[in-house]
């Protein structure tokens, strides 16, 4: 990357400032109109708050020839967050924690006299075990009597996609990748079941929200022109509700397809504990900083990575298994863990403006390592994707791989063939090490005791 | 539902004469004309709610009192 400068691709909403990178450093430029909010943002001692509490981003200021654009006020430098993660790509105790911080943010900022201008769910990510605020210039000064800017985006953005998780499908967050700026709280109110109006928080912030917009929205410039007061009081009456009601809505774990997949393994105790070894001493060999395990689980094997101290992004297609290795995570205070959801046969794709406003995952990497256990055959099987666009496709998300491969005699390659005919002649080992050989350098090879699975330790080629 | 969707109506035009309206925001977000008045709305009412709550409290807390000392004193 050198010192060239690039200019983050989603930072241009906002005319406060914005974000840019040069080499391996992250700046934020404050503009010249965001001076005085800035300034009252440091002296009223809300930043020094929530750097304490660890809600929001460290910051220090640095020179002001760091400023890409004469409109700089000041220049802060920001630590790089190792990996970041949208709301569609969460679990549901995920999307409801950044809520609860979004709203813990807003009182202290009422506290000190400021009030979050927007509460995009974007702003928020998931960093050493902690949710915290990444856009540093989120605060405007609290103008007295007046209602909440971001009420709408908050609405949007987090008690929608929560409350339809809760009351209809968990996959609901899906909607998120289609609309960037929350759901619509029309669709929301039309897909929630009829008895959340029966629940104050939720009639209210999403059923007669909706209607109200709807309402409005064909008379706003006769509103635009009165004025109206609302009290501090009321504010935080309303944000105590939106933190009860998101508080309120919780998740039925149930069992799903992946979430008994341990219990069901189809090798022993003896077979499973050497492959945590093999991968174990394959993690020592590579010594990799950032790993991908392409499909976490539950995330057996990337806590035996992140006692290694390095950095795991733990993915799995399943909604519920995801949030089961999230409240794990939380529970074992797993920091060096983000569990996130993706299904790699549909990897996330680049959205938003010029679809370089959300980053696609291949564009989020490479990782040094990913971890493929148990994977290839669904993707093989399940997804007809033959070997070499598997190899392909990994060979540009990482590095370096640590892969399984799952024989046909394995008793989960029997059952994903038990329902079909098997047209995949090409599905076996020799196939597999050619097509994957084409991209990656075999290391090391290890047969998984009493088990016919192989682990296989691979370095990309031509790459250091 | 038409019961409903006359109701609401009503509901709504009270809102829009007993909150009259909101102050044009400065924002770079859209707050949103009907956000805002629901959000006015909700607010006064829990507000409301919560002055309620805190002053039954301390009636009702002045009563329980009151009967204590007055059983004390029999």
């Amino acid at each position: 990357m050198g010192n060239k400068i690039l200019v983050e691709t989603s930072s241009f909403r906002d005319p406060a400032g914005h974000v840019f990178y040069k080499g391996s450093k992250v700046y934020r430029q404050v503009n010249q109109q965001y001076r005085n909010d800035f300034e009252f943002f440091l002296d009223s001692g809300l930043y020094d708050s929530l750097k304490e509490k660890r809600l929001i981003v460290p910051f220090q200021k640095v020179a002001k020839s760091h400023a890409i654009c004469p409109s700089a006020y000041a220049v802060l430098e920001t630590p790089k967050i190792s990996f970041i993660s949208y709301p569609y790509e969460w679990s549901f105790s995920q999307l409801q924690d950044a809520a609860e911080t979004t709203l813990t943010i807003q009182k202290i900022a009422l506290e000190h006299g400021m009030s979050l201008k927007d509460a995009s769910a974007f702003n928020i990510q998931f960093t050493a075990g902690k949710h915290l605020l990444i856009d540093v210039l989120s605060f405007e000064k609290y103008k007295k009597e007046t209602p909440w800017v971001a009420y709408r985006q908050f609405c949007q953005h987090f008690l929608a996609p929560l409350a339809l998780m809760s009351y209809r499908d968990v996959r609901l967050n899906q909607l998120l990748k289609t609309y960037l700026d929350g759901i619509p709280l029309d669709l929301a109110s039309s897909l929630l079941p009829k008895k959340t109006w029966l629940n104050f928080s939720l009639a209210s912030h999403i059923h007669l929200h909706a209607k109200t917009q709807k309402h409005f929205a064909k008379i706003p410039d006769n509103v635009k022109k009165r004025t109206v007061k609302m009290s501090k009081h009321s504010l935080l009456s309303i944000i105590d509700d939106l933190s009860s009601a998101v508080k309120k809505l919780r998740l039925a774990l149930t069992t799903s397809q992946w979430g008994d997949y341990y219990a069901s393994f189809s090798y022993s105790a003896e077979a499973f504990s050497h492959k945590k070894r093999i991968v174990s001493r394959f993690l020592d060999v590579l010594a990799p900083g950032i790993v991908w395990d392409l499909g976490a689980n539950t995330g057996e094997f990337s806590y035996i990575a992140a006692k290694k101290g390095m950095e795991l992004i733990a993915f799995d297609a399943d909604f519920l298994t995801v949030e089961k290795n999230y409240r794990t995570v939380k529970k074992d205070h797993m920091e060096r863990i983000i569990p996130l959801v993706v299904d790699f046969a549909n990897p996330t794709p680049s959205l938003g403006w010029e679809n370089r406003e959300r980053q696609s995952l291949i564009s989020r990497g490479p990782a040094d390592c990913a971890l493929s256990l148990a994977l290839v055959h669904h993707l093989a099987i399940v997804n007809n994707v033959p070997f070499e666009k598997i190899a392909h496709f990994f060979s540009h998300i990482a590095h370096a791989l640590i892969i399984e491969f799952v024989p046909k005699e394995d008793v989960q390659v029997k059952k994903l063939l038990s329902t079909r005919e098997d047209i995949f002649l090409d599905y076996h080992q020799n196939a597999f090490e050619k097509a994957f050989s084409s991209f990656f350098e075999i290391v090391a090879v290890e047969k998984i005791h009493t088990s016919a699975r192989i682990m296989y330790c691979m370095k990309k080629k031509n790459h250091d | 539902m038409i019961w409903y969707n006359a109701r609401m109506k009503h509901v709504l035009i009270l809102l829009f004469f007993f909150f009259l309206g909101v102050k044009g925001a400065h924002a770079y977000i859209d707050p949103g004309t009907g956000s805002y008045l629901i959000q006015i709305a909700i607010g006064s009412l829990l507000g409301g709610l919560y002055v309620v709550k805190k002053f039954w409290k301390s009636i009702s807390a002045f009563i329980t009192s009151f009967l204590r000392k007055l059983r004390h004193k029999q």
